[in-house]
C-alpha cells in the first residue's frame, strides 16, 4: 500500500515540474511589459531611464530559459517571488488568500453532494415518474445556465429585495459564504444530479440487486448498503475531477460576491499583470488539483477490493 | 423512433447556426446606429427588448452577438477537437516514444484545473476574443487525445486492421479510412455535447473582461458592461443572459440526444 | 473495519492539511475585530470604497511607499505641508508661510501647534526626518522635487535643490509629503502616526481602521470610528449602500446614481481635473492636416456623451484643466462643419456608402483604449457613432495591452485615456508628461516648437500668477491646434446616506475626511 502510494508521488514529479514549464512558458510568451502596464494602470508615470532601471531590478531583463530555472529554484525553497504590485511574498501572499478558497470550494462540493445524492437516487427510484421529470428539467436549466449571471440574479433577490444575507462579504463569516457557495453548488449539482441518477438506474438492473430483491431484502436497505456504498466510488472521482472546475469557477464568483480568496486576487493580478502572483496562482491550483486526485485514487484503491486485491494500479 | 429524437434538436441547432451566420442581415435595426434621445428605454413594441444606454435596439445587439459568441464557442471545440484527435490517433497508432512523450504533455494539461490557466492567460493576448479561444482550447484538447487514443488502441488490433495492413495500406491510409470512420462517431458526440459548455466559459471569461470586449458584441461581455444596470433598467443585462441560456440549452439537448442515438446504435 | 480505518486516517490527513493552512487567517481575523469595539458617544461609520487596496496601489497609510499617501491623506491620517483648495490653488496646511529665498531654496515655516498622533511635537526636525526618509526610498518624489539638502532649525525647514524648481511647493503638497513621525516609523501593518484629525486602529489591505482625535491641533473633531472597507466592485458598492451595510461610499458605477437621487441620501460632487481625451497619432499623415483634426474635435458630441452615457456625472472639458477661466469654445459640437472641414481636405461621400473618401479610399481610423477606466470604453462607443455621422469610419480596439498596441504605430490612430492633469496644482505636469516633443507619454508624437519654447519658460518661473498665465496661453495653443481633444472630467461624487454630513469632495481627489465630517 504505501508503495503504491509512493510511486504515486513519485510519478506527479515530472508532472509538477511540466505544469511549472508551461504556466511560466505561457506568462512570460503571452505578457506585456510588466512595469509600463502597471504605472499606466494606475494613472502615474514613469520616465523611461526608470521603467528600464525597474525592469533591470525585477530581473526581467535576463533570457527566457534563465529566469524559468531561476523562478523554479526560489519556488523549491518555497519563495515564488515579490509581487509587482503589493511588494509582498507571493507564496505567504497567496497562502493567506487560501483558506478562503478551499473552504468556499469545501463547502461547495458537501453542499453540492447534500443536494444532489438524495435527489440523484430519488429521480432514478422513481424514474420516469413526474418527480423525475421536474428534477430532470430543473437540472437541465441550472446546467445551461452561465454561473456569473445565476450570481448576479441570486446577489439581486435574496440579498437586495430579500435582505436575508449579506452583500458585502464580511470575512468568512457563515453568512457570507452562503451566496457564492450556493451559485456554485446550483450549477455543480445539476450536473451531479442527472449523473448519479443515470449510475443509480444501471446499479439497479445489476444481478446482484436483482438477487437481494428476490431474497426479499428490502429496496431502502439495497439502496443504503449495497448501490450507495458502490457508487461511492463513482461519485469521488466525479468529485475530485469537479474540484477543478470548482477552483476556475470559484475565481468568477468570488468576483462577483467579493470573497477574499485566491480567485479574486487572481483576477486581479491579472488586470494588474502582476506576473508573480498569477504564475503563483496557477501553480498552486495545478498542485491543489493534482493532490485532491491522489487523494481521490489512494480513496478509490482502499474501496476498490479488485485494485487492491488484484494490485493493478492501472488507471 | 430513434430518429425523429435526434431530428428535432438537430433541426433547432441547424436553424441557430443559419441565423448566427447570417445574423447581421437579420437585425431589425442597424447595431451600432446610436441614438441618446431613446436611451435606456423599456422593451416595446418598437424595441422588443428595449435599448441600451446608447440607444441601440437591444433586440438587433442580442442577434448580432450571436454570431461571435457562438461561432468562437465553436472554434474552440474544432480546435481542440482536431489537435486533440490528431495526437491522440498519432499517439495511440505509432505507440513508442511519442506517443509516451505526448501523453506525458497532455497529463501535464490535464493537470490544470478547469478555467484556471484560461484565465491566467486570456487576459494577456493582444485580441481579447481570440485569446480566450485559444486558452480554452489549449487547456481542452488533451481530453480529446486521450479519448481518441484510447479508441485508436481499442480498434487498432480488431481483424480488419489487420487485413488492411497485409493489403498493403500505408499507415495514413489506415487512419483516414479504417481508423477514423470508426471513431469519428464518439468524438463528435463528445464535442457536441461540449459546445454548450465553451460558449458558457466564453462568456464567463468575456464577463471577467478577459475575452472579447466592447463594442464587439458577444453576450458575455454584454452582461459585463449592463452589470449595474440590472437594477434600473433590467432588460439591458437579462437580454444577452437568456440568449445564453437559450443557445446553451439547444446545444445541450443537441448533444444529448446525439449521445443517446449513438449509444442505442 | 480496517478499510475504513485507512479511510477515515486519509480523510483525517486532509482535514489537517486544510484546517493548518487556515489558521493564520483567523488570528487576523480575530485581531480585526477587537478593534471596532464601540464607546457609547461615539458614532460609527462604515466607508466603502473602490479606489483603496494593492490593486490602486494605495495600500497601507505610509506615504513613502507608492501611492499609499493617497490613502493616509484622503482618511484624514496624514497632511501636507499645503493643500489645494477648491480651486486647486496651493494654500498653506501644515505650513504657515513660505518663501524662495533664492532660486534654489525653499524656506517653510511650519505651525507651531501640531503634534503627531503618537504625541511628538511636529517641528522642522520630525519633518526633516520624514523627508529624508521619503526623497531615499520613494520611487517619484526624488526626480520631482529636486533636494539635495533639507535643513531644519525650530520651526523653519529650509529646502536646497539642485536646480531651480518652482514646482517644489506643489509637490509638498502630494500626499507622498504627507508628514508623519519616523521615530514610531511604519509599523508592520503599514501603518503611521500622522497628524490629521483621525488616527488609523488597525491596517490591513482591505480595511482600515480609524477613530477621530481629541487631541487634533485645527478644532474639535466628533467623535467618530470609521471603517474604511476596500469594495472593489461597483454593483456591491451600490447594494452595500442600499441594503445598509455601507453607510457612505466613493467610486459608484454611473448607472447606479439614479437609485440614490432621493431624500435618503446625499450626494456630494466635485468636478476633478482627471481628464478623458484623445491623442491623435501624428505618425499617421491625415492627422498633419489640421483640417481633419478641428473637424474630428467638433464631430465629438461631448455632452451627449456626459449628460446621457455618464448620467450627468461629469463635466464637458474644453481644455485639460477644470474651470479654465474663459474657456475657449472654438470647437463647440457642429457636425455640419466637421463636414465641411473635410470637404475642405478634400474628403466627400463620392461612393454614397455612407463614409467619405478620398482616391477611392474611405476614411477609416483604428481607436485604441482600454477597459481599465469604465468610461473609456463608453467614450469610445460615443465618438465611433459620432464620427460615422461625418463619414469617419472608427474601429474600436478597447485593450488593457493597449500599450503593447501601440509599438506598432500603424496600429493606433486615435488613442483616448484618462489622466489627472492637474494632481497638484501645478499645471507645469500635465503639458511635462503629454505634449511636448520630448513627453514620456507624448504618444502621438505630437510637437509644437512654440508650446516646447513656452514650458522652458515656464520651468524656470517663479512668480504664480506668471506660472498660470504661462499655463493657461500653453493650454490655449494645445486645444486650438486638435492634436489633443479633451472631453470631459470626471465628476467625484461621495454618495452617503442622509445623516452624514461634512464628506465633501474636493477638485483634487486626495482629501475625503475632514474634522467636518459628522454623524448625525
Amino acid at each position: 500500500m504505501y508503495k503504491y502510494i509512493f510511486k504515486r508521488l513519485l510519478s506527479l514529479i515530472p508532472i509538477l515540474i511540466g505544469i511549472s514549464f508551461i504556466s511560466f512558458a505561457l506568462i512570460y510568451f503571452t505578457g506585456g511589459d510588466a512595469v509600463a502596464v502597471r504605472y499606466e494602470a494606475i494613472g502615474g508615470v514613469l520616465s523611461p531611464e526608470l521603467i528600464s532601471q525597474k525592469r533591470e531590478e525585477l530581473g526581467l531583463n535576463r533570457p527566457f530559459i534563465i529566469q524559468y530555472i531561476d523562478w523554479l529554484l526560489g519556488v523549491l525553497k518555497g519563495d515564488m517571488g515579490i509581487s509587482y504590485v503589493s511588494g509582498k511574498p507571493v507564496f505567504i501572499y497567496i497562502l493567506s488568500k487560501l483558506p478562503n478558497t478551499l473552504l468556499l470550494s469545501a463547502t461547495s462540493l458537501i453542499v453540492t453532494i447534500l443536494i444532489s445524492l438524495p435527489l440523484g437516487i430519488l429521480s432514478a427510484i422513481k424514474s420516469d415518474g413526474i418527480f423525475d421529470h421536474i428534477i430532470k428539467t430543473v437540472s437541465f436549466i441550472g446546467n445551461s445556465l452561465p454561473n456569473f449571471f445565476v450570481a448576479l440574479v441570486l446577489s439581486y433577490i435574496l440579498a437586495l429585495r430579500l435582505k436575508l444575507l449579506p452583500v458585502i462579504s464580511q470575512g468568512t463569516g457563515i453568512k457570507s459564504l452562503i451566496l457564492p457557495t450556493l451559485t456554485l453548488s446550483l450549477a455543480m449539482s445539476a450536473k451531479y444530479i442527472r449523473q448519479i441518477r443515470a449510475l443509480v438506474i444501471s446499479e439497479l438492473s445489476k444481478p446482484y440487486v436483482i438477487g437481494a430483491r428476490a431474497r426479499g431484502i428490502k429496496e431502502n436497505t439495497i439502496i443504503f448498503f449495497n448501490v450507495l456504498r458502490l457508487t461511492s466510488l463513482t461519485i469521488i472521482t466525479l468529485m475530485a475531477l469537479s474540484f477543478g472546475s470548482l477552483l476556475g469557477g470559484s475565481a468568477i464568483v468570488e468576483n462577483i460576491f467579493m470573497w477574499d480568496g485566491i480567485g479574486k486576487l487572481a483576477i486581479e493580478s491579472i488586470n494588474l499583470r502582476d506576473y508573480p502572483v498569477i504564475l503563483a496562482y496557477v501553480l498552486w491550483m495545478a498542485f491543489i488539483y493534482v493532490f485532491v486526485n491522489l487523494l481521490a485514487d489512494i480513496s478509490y484503491y482502499f474501496l476498490d477490493p479488485r485494485l487492491r486485491l488484484g494490485g493493478k494500479n492501472e488507471k | 423512433m430513434r430518429n425523429k429524437k435526434i431530428l428535432i434538436p438537430s433541426i433547432l441547432v441547424a436553424l441557430l447556426l443559419i441565423f448566427a451566420f447570417f445574423s447581421p442581415y437579420l437585425t431589425p435595426y442597424n447595431v451600432s446606429e446610436q441614438n441618446l434621445m431613446i436611451s435606456r428605454q423599456a422593451p416595446s413594441f418598437a424595441h422588443i427588448m428595449g435599448t441600451d444606454i446608447y440607444g441601440r435596439d437591444m433586440f438587433s445587439r442580442v442577434i448580432a452577438a450571436s454570431r461571435i459568441s457562438i461561432f468562437s464557442a465553436l472554434a474552440v471545440v474544432l480546435l481542440m477537437a482536431i489537435t486533440g484527435v490528431v495526437i491522440g490517433i498519432f499517439c495511440g497508432y505509432l505507440s513508442g516514444i511519442a506517443d509516451t512523450v505526448l501523453m506525458r504533455v497532455s497529463d501535464i494539461f490535464l493537470a490544470f484545473p478547469g478555467l484556471v490557466l484560461a484565465i491566467a492567460t486570456a487576459g494577456l493576448f493582444k485580441n481579447g476574443i481570440l485569446g480566450a479561444v485559444i486558452a480554452l482550447a489549449s487547456v481542452g484538447w488533451p481530453r480529446y487525445a486521450r479519448l481518441s487514443r484510447g479508441l485508436v488502441l481499442s480498434t487498432k488490433t480488431s481483424t480488419y486492421i489487420y487485413a488492411a495492413k497485409l493489403s498493403g495500406s500505408n499507415t495514413v491510409q489506415i487512419v483516414f479510412t479504417q481508423i477514423l470512420p470508426n471513431i469519428i462517431g464518439q468524438i463528435i458526440v463528445t464535442a457536441c455535447l461540449d459546445i454548450g459548455t465553451s460558449l458558457m466559459e466564453l462568456a464567463a471569461l468575456s464577463f471577467l473582461g478577459l475575452g472579447a470586449t466592447p463594442p464587439t458584441p458577444e453576450w458575455g461581455s454584454m452582461i459585463n458592461e449592463s452589470r449595474s444596470l440590472l437594477q434600473l433598467s433590467p432588460w439591458i443585462t437579462l437580454s444577452p443572459g437568456i440568449a445564453v441560456f437559450i443557445t446553451v440549452s439547444v446545444f445541450n439537448i443537441f448533444g444529448e440526444s446525439l449521445r443517446d442515438y449513438y449509444q442505442a446504435k | 473495519m480496517k478499510k475504513q480505518m485507512k479511510l477515515l486516517s486519509v480523510a483525517i490527513i486532509g482535514t489537517l492539511l486544510l484546517g493548518a493552512c487556515s489558521t493564520p487567517q483567523k488570528s487576523a481575523q480575530s485581531k480585526d475585530e477587537s478593534a471596532v469595539s464601540k464607546e457609547d458617544s461615539v458614532k460609527s461609520l462604515v466607508y466603502g470604497t473602490s479606489s483603496y487596496g494593492v490593486g490602486m496601489s494605495d495600500a497601507g497609510l505610509n506615504p513613502h511607499e507608492d501611492y499609499s499617501g493617497w490613502s493616509l491623506v484622503r482618511y484624514g491620517v496624514g497632511e501636507t505641508l499645503f493643500k489645494l483648495n477648491d480651486k486647486l490653488e496651493l494654500t498653506p496646511w501644515l505650513a504657515d508661510s513660505y518663501k524662495f529665498i533664492d532660486d534654489n531654496t525653499l524656506e517653510v515655516k511650519i505651525k507651531d501647534n501640531i503634534n503627531f498622533s503618537s504625541g511628538r511635537k511636529l517641528d522642522a526636525t520630525a519633518a526633516k526626518e520624514c523627508f529624508e526618509d521619503l526623497l531615499a526610498v520613494h520611487d517619484r518624489a526624488p526626480k520631482d522635487m529636486k533636494i539635495s539638502e533639507i535643513k531644519a532649525d525650530g520651526q523653519t525647514l529650509t529646502f536646497i535643490t539642485t536646480e531651480p524648481n518652482p514646482a517644489l511647493i506643489n509637490f509638498l503638497a502630494e500626499p507622498y509629503s504627507a508628514l508623519i513621525d519616523m521615530k514610531t516609523g511604519v509599523d508592520a501593518n503599514k501603518n503611521v502616526s500622522g497628524t490629521g484629525p483621525y488616527k488609523a486602529t488597525s491596517v490591513s489591505d482591505t480595511e482600515i481602521d480609524l477613530t477621530s482625535r481629541d487631541d487634533y491641533w485645527d478644532g474639535n473633531v466628533a467623535k467618530t470610528n470609521i471603517k474604511v472597507k476596500s469594495v472593489t466592485d461597483g454593483d456591491t458598492l451600490t447594494m452595500g449602500l442600499q441594503s445598509g451595510e455601507l453607510d457612505a461610499v466613493y467610486g459608484l458605477p454611473y448607472a447606479s446614481y439614479p437609485l440614490f437621487e432621493n431624500d435618503n441620501y446625499n450626494i456630494n460632487s466635485a468636478a476633478t481635473s482627471r481628464a478623458f481625451f484623445l491623442q491623435l497619432n501624428f505618425d499617421n499623415d491625415l492627422f498633419q492636416d489640421k483640417n481633419i483634426r478641428s473637424a474630428i474635435a467638433m464631430a465629438i458630441d461631448k455632452d451627449g456623451f456626459v449628460n446621457v452615457l455618464l448620467g450627468g456625472h461629469g463635466k464637458v472639458a474644453n481644455g485639460p484643466f477644470p474651470m479654465q477661466d474663459g474657456d475657449s469654445l472654438n470647437y463647440s459640437f457642429s457636425p455640419d462643419k466637421s463636414k465641411e472641414l473635410l470637404g475642405a481636405a478634400g474628403w466627400s461621400d463620392s461612393d454614397n456608402d455612407g463614409y467619405v473618401d478620398k482616391d477611392g479610399k474611405n476614411f477609416e481610423i483604428n481607436f485604441l483604449t482600454y477597459p481599465g477606466r469604465s468610461e473609456l470604453p463608453v467614450l469610445a462607443q460615443s465618438i465611433q457613432s459620432n464620427l460615422k455621422d461625418i463619414g469617419i469610419k472608427v474601429n474600436i480596439n478597447s485593450t488593457e495591452n493597449y500599450l503593447e498596441v501601440m509599438k506598432d504605430s500603424k496600429a493606433w490612430d486615435i488613442l483616448a485615456s484618462a489622466m489627472v492633469t492637474n494632481p497638484t496644482g501645478n499645471k507645469e505636469y500635465f503639458f511635462d508628461m503629454t505634449s511636448l516633443s520630448d513627453s514620456p507619454k507624448n504618444r502621438g508624437h505630437y510637437s509644437n516648437a512654440e508650446l516646447d519654447e513656452l514650458a522652458k519658460t515656464l520651468s524656470t518661473t517663479f512668480d504664480p500668477d506668471k506660472r498660470d498665465e504661462l499655463a493657461k496661453q500653453m493650454s490655449d495653443i494645445l486645444v486650438d491646434d486638435c492634436g489633443f481633444i479633451f472631453v470631459s472630467h470626471l465628476q467625484m461624487s461621495l454618495v452617503s446616506k442622509k445623516n452624514i454630513k461634512g464628506l465633501t469632495p474636493m477638485p483634487s481627489d486626495y482629501y475625503e475626511f475632514s474634522k467636518d465630517l459628522v454623524i448625525e
